[in-house]
């Protein structure tokens, strides 16, 4: 599995072309509504894009292909059955809002036979992606990772480090 | 809860993932070693078995090795008398008067 972003794709095309270009590429999805929560700056609103993609996923496995899976994570229990009870019956992965919490749910949620990482590998590779940001940083002439070039380094570098680490 | 998801896909290469990205491939060899490097620093084989460094004390394998090496050569007798200077031995006269 390889992770995909909207801000790899060339910017030609419109935000949500390109979204929905890579829900259609990947077999899974992950959503995390755990951020779906007013900003700072006025006039306060919420963060909604985070459940318009999910949208997207589910309709696209309704009607598109039948073959993606969408997972919704949250950080606290029952708050997506008040924030979105569309998705009643669907049970989300609660992570808590801790990087524990996030590797555990993953492990829970997408499980394959024999070479599985278990969450103390997951946190070994996190560290040792988390060490090289500042060196790729330096290099892309940067100071945020949210830039598609950023993100390409830092995910084959977790590819490298999760080759070695789990085997 | 909802069940877990069995993936079946087999695990991405790195050469898979920079083709996807396109990252050249001299960038992808330094970012390779860089991280290689790092995870060798802390204990696991590189392109092998994984090695934790988890032994006593967090003294690694190779550490303990290299140890008994040591201490294998020092009590060895032989070894240091082959080492020994020919002006510092004892000459065959020195031994004999040295017996009485």
């Amino acid at each position: 599995m390889i992770p995909r972003v909207a801000i790899e794709i060339p910017g030609g095309t419109r935000r949500l072309d390109r979204i929905f270009s890579l829900i259609q590429d990947c077999e899974y999805s992950v959503h995390d509504l755990s951020r779906v929560q007013l900003d700072r700056a006025k006039p306060r609103t919420p963060r909604f894009n985070m459940p318009f993609e999910l949208g997207f996923a589910v309709a696209w496995q309704m009607l598109g292909s039948g073959r993606h899976m969408w997972f919704v994570m949250e950080s606290q229990n029952y708050r997506l059955a008040k924030s979105l009870s569309d998705l009643n019956g669907t049970d989300p992965y609660i992570h808590a809002g801790t990087i524990d919490g996030v590797f555990r749910e993953m492990a829970n949620a997408l499980v394959r036979r024999g070479r599985q990482p278990s969450v103390l590998q997951m946190w070994a590779v996190y560290r040792e992606v988390r060490g090289k940001i500042p060196a790729i940083l330096q290099r892309c002439g940067t100071q945020t990772v949210f830039q598609a070039r950023v993100f390409e380094e830092l995910s084959f570098a977790a590819n490298v480090a999760a080759g070695e680490i789990v085997r | 809860m909802r069940g877990p998801f069995i993936i079946t896909a087999p695990f991405a290469t790195p050469e898979d993932t920079a083709r996807l990205y396109g990252i050249p491939k001299r960038r992808a060899k330094e970012l390779r070693k860089m991280v290689e490097d790092s995870l060798a620093k802390k204990g696991y084989v590189i392109g092998g078995r994984k090695e934790h460094t988890v032994s006593k004390n967090g003294a690694s394998r190779n550490a303990s090795h290299s140890h008994r090496l040591k201490v294998k050569v020092r009590a060895n007798p032989k070894v240091k008398s082959k080492t020994r200077n020919a002006s510092r031995r004892k000459t065959a006269r020195a031994k004999a008067r040295t017996a009485r």
